[in-house]
Order: C-alpha cells, then structure tokens, then sequence
C-alpha cells in the first residue's frame, strides 16, 4: 500500500514537472514574441537588451528590491513582484532605468495564464532550449 | 551594460554591392580595410567633412558630476540625471592635428549620454545640435541643452533651442520631450532639423534663431503597448536625418521607433506644405542620411535589432536610389553618421552604444565617387 502511494505520488510529481516545463516553455514563446528580450538581458533566452534591467537571478532579485526602501509598488512576494513589473509597469521602474530609451509597457492585454507562464520562466529553472 | 559582444569584429566589414552600367562608380576592391581616424571617442554620433577637408567629430560624452533632479514623464517617479560639460566637438586637421574646440552638455542615461549630435557648415562656421531636454525636470533648460549652436572664433553661440516650442506647442502630442539631433543647411540658406523626440522637421533661421516647425511624422503601426501612447499599438517616427537633393527636395530618415524591427525604417519626403510621402521603406534603423557626391542618398543601419536586442556587427552603409537600395557595405559596428571628403573618401563613426571610449571614426578611401 505505502509503495502504491508512493508511486502515485511520485507520478504526479513527475506530471507537475512537466506541467511546470510547458508553463515555462509557453513563458519563453511569449518572452519572445512580445520582445522583451529588446530590452532585457536573460541567459536563458539568449537575449541581450541593454535598455533594461537584467532578467537573470530574478527570483534574488525581485526579493531584493521588495526590501528596497524605494519601492513604490505593492507586491509582498517575489510573484507579486513579477506580476507588477509586466501589468502595472509604472507601479515602479528600477533606478537607474527610469529612462530608458522606451519606457517599459504595461503588458495589460495578456491573459492571466500567459502572465502566469511568464511569471514562471522569470522566476523558474530556465527550460531548455536557450535562442 | 551587456556590450561585450557588441565590440565584437569591431572593424571586419565586408563590401557588398554590384557595380552596373548605369549605377554610381562604386570602388571595386573586394575587401576594404578603413583607415582609423580617431578614436577613444564618447558616443561619436555625427561626422562632417569640410571644403577645406577638415574632419568634424560629435562626441556624446561620459555625463559628469552635477546632477539633475525631476520626475518621469506619466509615472511622477523621482529620477536623478547626472551631467557634466564632457561633450565635445573635435577637429582634426587634414595632417591629423585634434584639437577639442568646444565643451557642450553631456547628459547620462542608462544606455549612454546625450551630447553633441550632427553638425552642419554655413558661411564658413560650423553649426551643431546638442542634447535634449524634457518635462519634469526640475531646473530650467541647462544653456546649449536641447539648442543648435555655432562655433567660431567668438567660442560657442546657442542661436535656438527647440525646447521652447516642444513645451508650448508639443506638435506630436506625445510626451514634451524634445532631442535635436539631424542637421543639414538647406538651399535656402537656413538650418534644417530633425527632432528625434519631437518627431518633428524645423527650419531654423541662424540669423535671428526663430524656429518653424515644418512637418510632424505620426506614429505607425507596431507590435507591443506604447507607454507614451496611453498603451497603444504605435511606435514613434524618430527621425535622424535630413538630406536635401539637388533640386531641393528635403528627406528625412525615420528610425522607426522602438522595438526597431527590421524593416521599419524609411526614408520620407517632405513637399513645401509639410506632407510627408514615402520615398523608401522597408529600411532597417535609419540612423543617418546624407546626399553624397553623385548626388545620391546614402544612409546608415545601425544595426538589425531583433526580439534577442541589437545583433552585433550588423550595421550597414548604404545608397538609396530610386527604387533600388545597394548596401555598399555590411557587417559595421553600430554606424552612427556619415560623410564624404574629397575624392570619395566615406567616413563612418562607430559608437558602441554605452561603452566610453571604444567609439571611432574610419575613412574608406575613394569608396564612393
């Protein structure tokens, strides 16, 4: 009995790695297509915009920032954080790139699951795959 | 700032183009190597070569120590600019002699500074135009911010700025933001300038300094929110340069605006009464133009900025005739101005973007006749 639950757990951790790969996956389509890589820097998609803040670490990062006694925003996580910086990009711009040859756009027309599938690869292992 | 791939190949270029019949004389040599005419340069941005082959040099400049306080345009977030009179306008005499002949307002941005932009000869004096400015900030417009300058014996002499009028009139009604940067004299004897902020064509008087505006490039088609637009679909114009033809046409190259696809730059007419037509699109980040001894169009890529950011080593020189563009050459580092001397002898400036003195300017001999 204990090694059947066993199993089905592991299984269904295995089903949600995969799940979490597709997410990410979906994540680095939309990355490109909405070509954030123009303006920022993030190994796991090969990218090298300069006009932006780096994506690399974001994770570390966006815990950073929340600690920042600048931080005009309203996030309390690091998701939340994401989140913001994508849909209410004027909640907050990091110093030193509030001016940016363009200003980063609020994302306000994606969906939730792609605004999640973002979210994920910023702040997920990095699926393969790379430029 | 990530440039390390973008000094990449620095100098390999390649010659790419046809020589016919019926086309301007392009020099045959299959590899060309440029000569070096300066360098450790700031951001050079603008070249000009004069009758008495005189090399001009815009340099941007590293910012400095003062600082700048203000808020950004629709967020109201504080913001701090630092900025120092580190821009300069070089000579460099026909036996190689530099001399520094004036220091201008360098203003520092996350992807570089803003100084000196292009230049423009009248009447035996040089003319330049120098940085931006824009709302919000909390001071009035620094002296030779945002202006067109002569430099002369009398050192330099702001005769406009086009912040005056992109504050009170804001033509494109976008953010007041105003970057006069294309300069060229026209057959009227006035200065013609593209504001790259602005998005505008002015005339500018150098005897009395009134500033006209000309024409206003409207936003086009584009592929994520414009922050500046109320989140819209458009991208902004940009224009970089304008270029009269020997029957006093006007054109003026458009950027194209951010993200810059391939593509999307082109080159437009201007008639009399502001109307702006195509003369040449699908062009890719148009950042000069300037009418060369055949009395073509040339202009320079940039670079072919793609959804992983700027491609290195992918900028180009190019001429635009009627109907057919030949890249004469490919492979250049972000090229950011050209000119001809005599002989045919093409100048380019090379900016790596952000990276202080890894700029220079090269001479291909004889390239174009």
């Amino acid at each position: 009995m204990v090694a059947v639950v066993a199993l089905l757990l592991g299984c269904r951790g295995e089903r949600d790695s995969q799940d979490e790969a597709a997410l990410r996956a979906e994540g680095m389509r939309i990355y490109r297509e909405q070509f954030c890589g123009a303006c920022h820097a993030f190994a796991a998609a090969g990218t090298g915009g300069t006009f932006g803040p780096p994506h690399d670490g974001m994770r570390e990062v966006a815990e950073q920032r929340l600690r920042d006694p600048r931080y005009r925003g309203s996030a309390k996580s690091a998701e939340d954080y994401v989140r913001e910086s994508i849909r209410d990009a004027d909640a907050w711009l990091v110093p030193g790139y509030e001016q940016a040859l363009s200003p980063m756009p609020s994302y306000t027309e994606l969906s939730a699951f792609e605004l999640n599938a973002l979210v994920r690869l910023l702040l997920g292992d990095s699926p393969a795959g790379g430029r | 700032m990530r440039t390390s791939r973008c000094n990449a190949a620095l100098l390999s270029v390649v010659l790419i183009g046809c020589v016919s019949e019926d086309r301007p004389r392009v020099d045959e040599t299959p590899a060309m190597e440029p000569v070096i005419v300066a360098e450790g340069l700031n951001g050079p941005a603008g070249v000009l070569v004069d009758s008495e082959g005189v090399l001009w040099i815009a340099d941007a400049g590293t910012g400095g120590a003062e600082q700048l306080s203000g808020t950004t345009p629709g967020t109201n977030q504080p913001i701090t600019f630092t900025w120092g009179e580190t821009a300069r306008i070089i000579r460099v005499d026909p036996d190689g002699t530099t001399t520094d002949v004036a220091m201008l307002p360098s203003i520092m941005i996350p992807y570089g500074a803003i100084g000196v932009g292009r230049f423009a000869m009248l009447d035996g004096s040089i003319y330049a135009t120098v940085g931006g400015w824009e709302a919000g900030i909390s001071v009035d417009r620094l002296a030779h911010a945002a202006a067109v300058v002569r430099v002369d014996e009398d050192g330099v002499t702001e005769i406009a700025n086009t912040w005056d009028l992109e504050n009170r009139e804001n033509p494109d009604a976008g953010p007041r933001e105003t970057n006069p940067w294309g300069l060229t004299t026209g057959p009227d004897g006035a200065l013609w300038v593209t504001d790259a902020a602005a998005n505008s064509l002015l005339r500018v008087d150098p005897g009395t300094g009134e500033v006209e505006l000309k024409a206003v490039f409207d936003v086009a088609p584009g592929v994520i929110p414009n922050p500046d637009r109320g989140g819209a679909m458009e991208r902004e114009a940009v224009p970089t340069a304008v270029a009269f033809d020997a029957a006093g046409n006007v054109f003026v190259a458009l950027l194209g605006g951010f993200p810059f696809q391939p593509g999307n730059s082109r080159v437009v007419r201007v008639a009399e009464d502001g109307l702006v037509t195509d003369h040449a699109s699908g062009l890719t980040m148009l950042a000069d133009l300037v009418t060369g001894p055949d009395g073509q169009l040339y202009g320079v890529s940039l670079t072919e900025f793609t959804q992983q950011g700027p491609t290195p080593a992918s900028g180009a020189l190019i001429r635009i005739r009627p109907g057919a563009v030949d890249t004469l050459l490919a492979g250049l580092a972000f090229p950011t101005a050209v000119a001809f001397g005599s002989d045919g002898d093409t100048y380019l400036a090379l900016n790596p973007m952000g990276q202080p003195g890894a700029g220079t300017v090269v001479v291909y001999p004889g390239l174009v006749r």
